[in-house]
């Protein structure tokens, strides 16, 4: 890896290297005419179609031009009943799981909403629970999380207090994007229903901070990439959600996730290959954009 | 991934698709004409090879106009094509089409590309080797933002994958050749 007293900067030798790289598998013109011709034999011949495409449930290819033969007979009539019989149970069981599921999420959110207060965690939400550094308890923007504590907690936000009593963290939870976006949706307008998306950004960012900064804090292959890479996972999908939500709305929040983004997406890979070269280049993409002096201050702003 | 040469806006490509699906054969070499040569562009790069291109493309369109029916237009049809294509190319690269021998296209393609480049035919053949090397999305997500042009959007519907993944592939992909390629540096700057 290379630093700045190098002849010419990253972004130099990249745009040589694309300008390079456009030689690489140069295409000679395509043959449209002959392709064309091939296409059409091919689609024409029933074995050859069903050798491309595919499958043997695949609809009768409209062979253009001509009449195509009825392809497909391999099958003997009794399997192919028995596979629909077999496809329709698995259907409906999967149908029935997705109702079930359905209505605990129901259930859960309206439960948690009902007092007002963005719920802090659903079931689902703990139950991946993952090693946290052991700073990540305090976080500069819980109010949300206090509050939950404070109150009379539900049944999923007691789980979570368990899973950070007991050493253990709970993810930042799609779900809470998810819970809150029907809540504004539901009710609340203009600022006060940007008001939980706020809250759960300032949360987000939090924990993105206590990552990254833990992260930093941790020597290669000393068996942390694992946890960090989970714990990652989860805070890129909260920040891919946080991303279509209207907490993007603002142009600098909105870089801010982008960056976040992609070094969460780094941090999932880590694991493949936890060598001093990769955590350079997380490293790298961290100092580039200040990420962590953002994720500090935008924390700290949004916490108020 | 719209088509830059001739695009057909959406509405227009759901009819053609609609007509090339109820058998019109004039609508399926109309879509075909539209989207052929950026489909063979990309499978020619991804493969390296002549032959595996063209098998990936025809096998793309083979697939395509089978499913028609199944064609929504929630996304364009070049997205759609594209997906099918690259997914094409990846199993003909697993299967083991992938271009071994870069030796002897290498003279072929330096003469092509000379006109457009300052870098030495050591460096294309050592890029080349590089790109090659890269892991198999680092090296799809390159080839289409960097050498084709695709925007994060456009892969990202491609491959299946987000658009910061795509971003943090490219990212991966561009430190590893900075990395193998670190000596010219120096003989670039000059």
């Amino acid at each position: 890896m290379t630093g700045r007293g190098d002849h010419m900067d990253d972004e130099q030798f990249d745009r040589l290297l694309r300008e390079a790289a456009r030689g690489y598998n140069a295409p000679p013109p395509a043959p449209v005419e002959a392709m064309w011709a091939a296409i059409e034999a091919r689609r024409a011949s029933p074995t050859a179609s069903a050798d491309a495409g595919g499958s043997a449930t695949a609809p009768t290819p409209h062979v253009i031009g001509t009449i195509g033969p009825k392809t497909f007979t391999r099958v003997p009539r009794a399997w192919r009943a028995g596979a629909a019989a077999l496809a329709a149970v698995l259907l409906l069981s999967v149908g029935i799981a997705i109702g079930r599921q359905w209505g605990a999420d129901a259930g859960a959110v309206s439960g948690g909403l009902a007092d007002g207060r963005p719920r802090d965690a659903t079931v689902t939400d703990a139950a991946p629970a993952q090693p946290a550094p052991t700073d990540v308890a305090v976080q500069p923007a819980a109010p949300a999380e206090q509050a939950t504590r404070g109150g009379a907690l539900p049944p999923a936000a007691d789980v979570r207090d368990r899973a950070v009593a007991g050493g253990e963290r709970a993810p930042a939870g799609a779900g809470r994007v998810r819970d809150v976006a029907s809540a504004t949706r539901g009710g609340a307008e203009g600022a006060a229903s940007a008001a939980p998306y706020r809250v759960l950004t300032a949360q987000h960012l939090a924990q993105a901070e206590a990552l990254l900064t833990g992260f930093r804090a941790e020597a290669p292959g000393g068996g942390g990439a694992a946890a960090d890479a989970m714990w990652a996972r989860d805070l890129l999908s909260t920040t891919r959600l946080l991303l279509d939500s209207p907490a993007a709305r603002d142009p600098e929040r909105r870089r801010l996730l982008e960056d976040l983004e992609l070094v969460l997406a780094q941090l999932v890979l880590l694991p493949r290959a936890d060598s001093p070269e990769e955590r350079a280049l997380i490293d790298r993409a961290l100092r580039r954009g200040d990420v962590l002096t953002r994720l500090r201050s935008a924390g700290g702003l949004q916490g108020t | 991934m719209e088509d830059t040469s001739a695009p057909p806006t959406r509405v227009d490509e759901r009819l053609l698709a609609a007509r090339a699906a109820a058998g019109d054969a004039g609508a399926a070499r109309a879509l075909y004409d539209a989207h052929v040569e950026r489909i063979f562009r990309l499978a020619y790069r991804l493969t390296g090879e002549e032959d595996a291109a063209r098998d990936v493309t025809q096998d793309t369109f083979i697939r395509a106009f089978q499913r028609l029916d199944q064609f929504r237009g929630e996304a364009s049809l070049s997205t759609w094509l594209h997906r099918i294509a690259f997914s094409v190319a990846a199993n003909a690269l697993k299967a083991g089409r992938r271009r071994s021998a870069r030796e002897e296209p290498l003279d072929e393609a330096v003469v092509l590309i000379a006109h457009q480049r300052r870098a030495e035919p050591d460096l294309t053949q050592r890029l080349a080797e590089a790109i090659d090397a890269l892991p198999e999305g680092c090296r799809a997500v390159f080839v289409m933002h960097d050498v084709e042009g695709y925007t994060h959007e456009e892969i990202g519907a491609a491959l299946g994958i987000q658009s910061g993944t795509s971003k943090a592939q490219l990212f991966r992909a561009r430190a590893k050749l900075r990395a193998e390629l670190a000596e010219f540096r120096g003989e670039w700057a000059s």
